[in-house]
């Protein structure tokens, strides 16, 4: 049934792909080669029972299954300096604790565990499959960590250090507190109910030393609740008092201490009601509300920290004799260092030596090549592509990328955060309460004084903010879960807030709106005199040896064709302008338009391509590459345009690409060669003149802009300091999940409102039922039990929202 | 009705028992991760597993777990 599905992924299959591999008794077909060989691989491990139980696809796997780079981190986590940071040490084994990408449901933690356990060396391996974290042990001396990892990659799954915040430590903790109080909370009214039950309906033929005794017995349930479980209720309320904004949590504990101590009186003088009842559900119900909204806004949590790894700073440093690996912490200013093609450069510094082509795009957000040499100054972030570099250290704290960080934090503490709505009712809520109750009290004092404390009590108790304190959380716990399922990772509550009452959306233009790597595009043939060899194929084979985002985009192109290509023989470079060299006994050239002008001395008449390929006598093919806009791109900003909210692109890239590509796309305003602060001023300018601004940026010159907005994405794929300043992150290739997020936020925002009228609605209808002493303590206990349980239902139909 | 000056004890007995068997079972890490050991109990062990893994894989004879 899904035969033109790929077995593992489930995306569609291309046309001419054949490859399939058997899975269960029967041939499956594969979308890819990286697909295809992780099926393979799960197949014999015998590991099939994963493709049986499991309960979501898994990720695609794009390109190489583990790239060069990857590979080198990994070697570079093997390292003793490096490992102290994540790992503790038992007599002869270490144990860390790794994040994992790609692990979809229980059967791919299931396969993890299996597939580590039979490799030698591994003492212990758990993954938890709600958090995507795999706590490792294993022996130091009989195997590798890199052995390990390099074996998960092969399964598709990636497993890295992570950075590890003290929050995420300290809500383990919380949650297991949290769930004691819910089960302490939950057996004491069960109890409590009955002995309630048997209260009101036994009350006519009950003896009084009966009565008294089952008030007795359920005192004696209901203080363990008041004392203990209740407890997170009376913080909340002291310290927002003391902050000077009183929250839903000051009713709350005002009505639970006051019911509790009049019950407690009631039961030792043998006189009016008892409550008991009403103050253990109470509890219940508000603690599994605040649970909930735990454990959703820490899963989103958790899973945003996954996303910043821990990378090993560690650098090459030249010393007279030789050249060592140190971590950067073990730098001085006035050190030389040693850049290899494809590494990141982890200071500030000077080239002493050599000349080659670095990727700024940590300043810029462009990964053009841009050509340094000798004592030209270069900063942390800069990747080196094809020459090996000599740096002498300028400086290492006050770096370039720290100065923009710095800018991100100034943006985010000067940003202001939107009053909660439900505070602001709350705020109202008290004060009409504590009016109310008071005036209920002197009423009754002056009419019947026996009854002012009972009547006064049943109206603290009817309107007691029960459902309207779980009316916003269980609403955004549903929105925060459902955000999750669409693809968007939410890191903080008020990004659903913010979202529903955005006006435009900004995007960064490379990595965003674009794929962020050059793709050729098109292969022009001049003439056909190559017929035995694709000229794609003698390209491939010239660079099959540079690293260069050109050669990479050919080579890439070549892959995917499935085409073969010989070894070159002779290669010379000209670096930045082409490479020449032998394809089967024949010389040929690839390079720049100005390279292959110059190599074949001819004058004007050289087709303009981005890279030429050419004979000893002429030019055979041209290739165009460029770096291709998203597929789901123009969807998107048309579905934006439809729901009447404007668009922008902000970038670093030159004002001619940039508006180029905003007409393309239909983008209502551009704005070019825009350094990190300038986005950031941009997006500032349209705030003050009233707008709501949601950014979505990946680099970390997106990073000031993604704090200064009202709301901010980051990509998945982008770097660590943007995910860390954005409200919430999205994961996976397509955009579209940014407008099904900005529906959900809306949708969010109606629940909360209609959980908010509902519960404001009830309060205010029992409300004169108690006023007049007409309310009987069970009849508020089932209305307020019903009420909350209404308004955690509506907001669990957020979950239900369709994309 | 005297009966329930013994039976409510004997009951708020029990219950005091059961939450102290909650207290334990949240303390020592069983409610960190309710996905997961929900559907362990579909996995086989790797024993018969890693038998049938271990001759030559020949084409026409696959593992008879078909789902």
């Amino acid at each position: 049934m899904t035969d033109s599905r790929c077995f593992h992924c489930h995306e569609a299959i291309p046309d001419n792909t054949d490859l399939t591999v058997d899975i269960l008794g029967q041939p499956r077909h594969m979308c890819c080669l990286g697909c295809h060989a992780v099926a393979e691989s799960i197949v014999e491990a015998g590991l099939t029972d994963y493709y049986k139980h499991r309960s979501d696809v898994a990720d695609k796997i794009e390109g190489e299954l583990v790239p060069t780079a990857l590979r080198e981190q990994f070697e570079q986590l093997d390292l003793d300096v490096v490992q102290d940071e994540f790992c503790t040490v038992e007599v002869d084994s270490k144990e860390a604790l790794l994040s994992l990408d790609g692990v979809r449901c229980a059967a791919c933690a299931w396969l993890i565990e299996k597939h580590l356990s039979r490799q030698a060396g591994v003492v212990r391996a758990t993954v938890n499959s709600s958090t995507h974290r795999l706590l490792l042990r294993w022996d130091s001396s009989t195997t590798k960590l890199s052995a390990l990892l390099l074996s998960l990659a092969n399964l598709g799954y990636q497993a890295l250090p992570y950075d590890q915040d003290a929050e995420d430590s300290s809500f383990l903790k919380q949650k297991k507190n949290y769930l004691i109080r819910i089960g302490l909370s939950a057996l004491a009214s069960m109890q409590v109910m009955m002995f309630a039950v048997a209260l009101y309906f036994g009350v006519l033929d009950m003896e009084p030393h009966q009565q008294a005794y089952l008030r007795w017995v359920s005192l004696l349930m209901a203080t363990p609740v008041i004392l203990y479980a209740a407890l997170p209720f009376y913080f909340s309320a002291a310290t927002s008092i003391k902050a000077g904004h009183p929250n839903m949590d000051v009713p709350v504990s005002l009505a639970l201490i006051l019911a509790f101590t009049a019950s407690a009186y009631a039961t030792w003088q043998h006189t009016g009601e008892v409550y008991f009842e009403s103050i253990s559900m109470f509890t219940f119900f508000l603690l599994l509300g605040r649970y909930a909204e735990l454990v959703a806004r820490h899963k989103a949590n958790a899973r945003a920290a996954n996303a910043v790894k821990l990378l090993p700073a560690v650098v090459h440093r030249v010393s007279s004799e030789s050249v060592e690996t140190v971590p950067v912490k073990q730098l001085v200013v006035g050190d030389l260092l040693l850049l290899k093609p494809g590494e990141t450069l982890a200071v500030d510094g000077d080239i002493e030596k050599g000349n080659s082509h670095v990727d700024l795009s940590v300043l810029t957000g462009e990964h053009a090549p841009i050509a340094k040499g000798p004592s030209d100054p270069v900063f942390a972030g800069t990747i080196n592509l094809d020459q090996p570099l000599y740096v002498r250290v300028t400086e290492i704290r006050d770096t370039m990328v720290a100065s923009i960080v710095r800018l991100q934090e100034q943006a985010l503490a000067s940003r202001s955060r939107p009053v909660v709505f439900a505070d602001k009712v709350a705020r109202y809520f008290i004060v009409a309460l504590l009016v109310v109750a008071a005036l209920t009290a002197t009423f009754w004092w002056h009419y019947q004084p026996e009854h002012a404390l009972w009547v006064t009590l049943a109206v603290l108790v009817a309107t007691c903010p029960c459902a309207l304190s779980l009316a916003t959380p269980t609403a955004i716990t549903s929105g925060i879960t459902r955000l999750g399922a669409s693809g968007v990772i939410a890191k903080t509550a008020d990004v659903l807030e913010n979202l529903a009452t955005i006006d435009r959306v900004a995007f960064d233009k490379t990595g965003t709106l674009t794929h962020g790597q050059l793709q050729l595009t098109e292969v022009h043939l001049f003439g056909d005199k190559l017929k035995s060899i694709p000229p794609l194929a003698v390209a491939a084979a010239l660079e099959s040896h540079a690293n260069h985002p050109l050669a990479e985009a050919i080579i890439r192109k070549a892959t995917t064709e499935q085409l073969i290509w010989s070894t070159a023989q002779n290669l010379q470079a000209v670096a930045g302008f082409g490479i020449t060299g032998f394809v089967d006994g024949k010389q040929y050239f690839l390079g720049s338009r100005s390279y292959i002008a110059k190599q074949l001395n001819l004058a004007n008449d050289v087709p303009s391509h981005r890279v030429l390929l050419a004979s000893e006598h002429e030019a055979i093919a041209g290739f165009d590459l460029d770096d291709t806009i998203k597929n789901d791109a123009h969807t998107l900003i048309t579905k934006l345009h439809e729901q009447g909210i404007q668009t922008a692109v902000i970038s670093g890239d030159q004002t001619s690409h940039t508006e180029q590509l905003a007409s393309s796309l239909n983008i209502q305003v551009a704005a070019g060669a825009c350094s990190p602060k300038d986005k950031q001023s941009w997006v500032a300018a349209r705030q003050a003149e009233g707008e709501r601004v949601l950014m979505i940026g990946d680099g970390i010159n997106d990073s000031p802009v993604l704090a200064q907005s009202n709301a901010s994405i980051a990509i998945a794929t982008g770097t660590d300091i943007a995910k860390r300043s954005a409200d919430a992150v999205l994961v996976g290739e397509r955009l579209t999940p940014i407008v099904t997020a900005i529906n959900i936020a809306k949708h969010t925002r109606r629940i909360i409102r209609q959980n908010l009228a509902w519960a404001l609605g009830y309060n205010l209808v029992v409300l004169p039922l108690a006023v007049s002493g007409m309310l009987p303590p069970y009849i508020a206990v089932v209305g307020m039990s019903a009420s909350s349980l209404i308004v955690v239902v509506n907001a669990m139909r957020i979950e239900r929202l369709k994309s | 009705m005297a009966i329930i000056y013994v039976l409510i004890p004997i009951a708020i007995l029990f219950v005091f028992v059961a939450i102290g068997v909650f207290i334990w079972a949240v303390k020592s890490d069983q409610f960190d991760d309710l996905e997961r050991h929900g559907t362990s109990v579909l996995f086989d062990d790797d024993e018969p597993k890693s038998k049938q893994a271990a001759p030559p894989k020949s084409p026409n004879n696959p593992p008879n777990d078909k789902p």
